[in-house]
């Protein structure tokens, strides 16, 4: 399934990403992509407070690579924009970056998809800008997992 | 008191090691650089960060040991950054730091990477007096800090998105230039014309201490979307203007923490700072308003450990020490 949403504000955007952090669950891995301005940290930080985590928390991971916020759940807030190759990911432990109990929010999540198996439940998040101000959010899952969640999001104003 | 500390800093990309004597005699500080020794990969290649800190470490502080002319014996404590940074790379650090500490029977001091960067400035210049106020520009942070004592401190604000220096870079990256983009940035802003285009100032006219850099990131994208024939024909004079955007941004916020503080004492510091047209603006605008300032030399505004040292040796004088449960955490706080 496949749920699109303009997003006409920072404000928007924000709400937006509340809305879909109030309803994640344990292990549930979002793939935030999409061109650098875009909003990705934006968006991370309004799924973030649907979370509980305050906002101000939130912030780039660029050059961490991982923040990690104590929330709802336990937060792993990635950003891969620093590195270039697949190998990069070997030194990293898979539970540091994606806590098997908790949910992760992965910037720049290109290299990722290698550490991912098909039935996993990964929720697509495309963000783009058109225009000036509006962004387009499109989300996509394969996982049944989110099938209900998308559902929901869909019919939400 | 002149004790004699080993410090070490593994918190991002570089791996350092330095030999303190009291709080300002640097009797080693070595520094290998990911950055350059990487150049080969195409910039900074942070998955190899902590294969290669483990690699090098242990030569690293044999050879700061034999520029100071010591042995390990001759160390009175061992001081380590254990946040905030990349995981594994501290846990190098914390690891090795643990160790010595153990085997040597000498005190552990653990240190926020991030609160030591004013520090170069006592290395640089000698103590300051409190209170104080401390701007921090590092890579991955932006930091209004008062300090009312040593370790005794207000944060004031910070930045809600990216870092100063992630803008940056980031947006020097746009411009199709290699991180760390903070050089080649610099340089325009000291040569080309830095009124010429009209870049945003974000949240400078909101009250608050507050830092926001995403939006001006997102603005010079679309201005580069928009125009793209004076971004190509004219860059050198659109990344002056977007840095006079940080620049303004940084000073203003830092005299209005300044002012509604009623602080006369600042202190910069943090990669970012080493740049020369940042150092200027704070210059002469601090003799405008008669502001004692302290500003460390470039080589001690990037990461070094002889900063980290220099903050253990005020926690060692006061005998606040770590045991060896000392944790690492990728976080600030």
């Amino acid at each position: 399934m496949l749920v699109e949403r303009c997003l006409f504000s920072l404000e928007d955007t924000l709400k937006f990403g509340n809305q879909l952090g109030s309803v994640l669950f344990p292990g549930a891995i979002v793939l935030l992509d999409g061109p650098m301005g875009a909003g990705k940290t934006t968006l991370a930080k309004g799924i973030c407070t649907g979370l509980n985590v305050p906002e101000t928390l939130v912030v780039s991971p660029t050059y961490t690579i991982a923040n990690l916020y104590p929330g709802k759940l336990p937060i792993s807030h990635v950003d891969l924009f620093r590195l270039e190759q697949p190998e990069q990911l070997d030194d990293f432990d898979r539970d540091d970056l994606l806590p098997p109990d908790g949910v992760s929010l992965v910037e720049w999540p290109n290299l990722i998809q290698s550490w991912l198996a098909a039935d996993e439940p990964v929720l697509h998040l495309q963000i783009g800008v058109s225009g000036s101000e509006i962004r387009k959010a499109k989300l996509s899952s394969a996982a049944p997992e989110f099938a209900e969640i998308l559902n929901r999001l869909h019919k939400l104003p | 008191m002149n004790a004699i500390g080993l410090g070490l800093d593994t918190t991002f990309d570089d791996t350092s090691a330095a030999i303190l004597r009291g709080t300002r005699e640097v009797l080693a500080n070595l520094t290998l650089s990911q950055y350059r020794d990487h150049k080969e990969f195409g910039g900074v290649v942070p998955e190899r960060a902590s294969r290669k800190h483990l690699e090098v470490i242990h030569p690293l502080i044999r050879e700061a040991l034999a520029k100071a002319e010591l042995d390990f014996a001759d160390l009175d404590y061992i001081a380590v950054s254990n946040l905030p940074g990349l995981l594994g790379s501290l846990l190098v650090g914390v690891t090795v730091a643990k160790g010595l500490a153990w085997s040597l029977d000498k005190p552990l001091i653990g240190v926020n990477h991030v609160e030591s960067h004013p520090y170069a400035n006592i290395l640089a210049s000698g103590p300051w007096e409190f209170p104080v106020l401390h701007l921090v520009v590092a890579g991955g942070h932006t930091l209004l800090l008062r300090a009312d004592g040593h370790f005794d401190y207000t944060i004031l604000g910070r930045t809600v998105d990216d870092a100063a220096g992630e803008c940056v870079d980031k947006v020097a990256k746009m411009f199709g230039h290699p991180m760390p983009g903070g050089p080649v940035v610099d340089r325009y802003a000291l040569e080309a014309p830095d009124h010429a285009f009209a870049f945003p100032r974000p949240l400078l006219n909101k009250p608050g201490l507050e830092f926001s850099f995403s939006g001006l990131k997102t603005a010079m994208l679309r201005f580069r979307e928009e125009n793209p024939d004076d971004a190509r024909k004219q860059e050198p004079a659109v990344l002056s203007s977007f840095f006079q955007a940080v620049v303004d941004v940084l000073v203003k916020k830092t005299f209005r923490a300044l002012d509604s503080e009623q602080l006369t004492r600042l202190t910069v510091s943090g990669g970012l700072a080493a740049s020369q047209k940042l150092r200027k603006t704070f210059e002469s605008e601090c003799t405008r308003r008669s502001v004692e300032l302290f500003y460390p030399p470039p080589s001690l505004c990037t990461d070094n450990a002889a900063m980290v040292a220099c903050l253990a040796a005020h926690r060692y004088a006061q005998g606040r020490f770590d045991d060896l449960s000392l944790d690492a955490f990728p976080n600030m706080v």
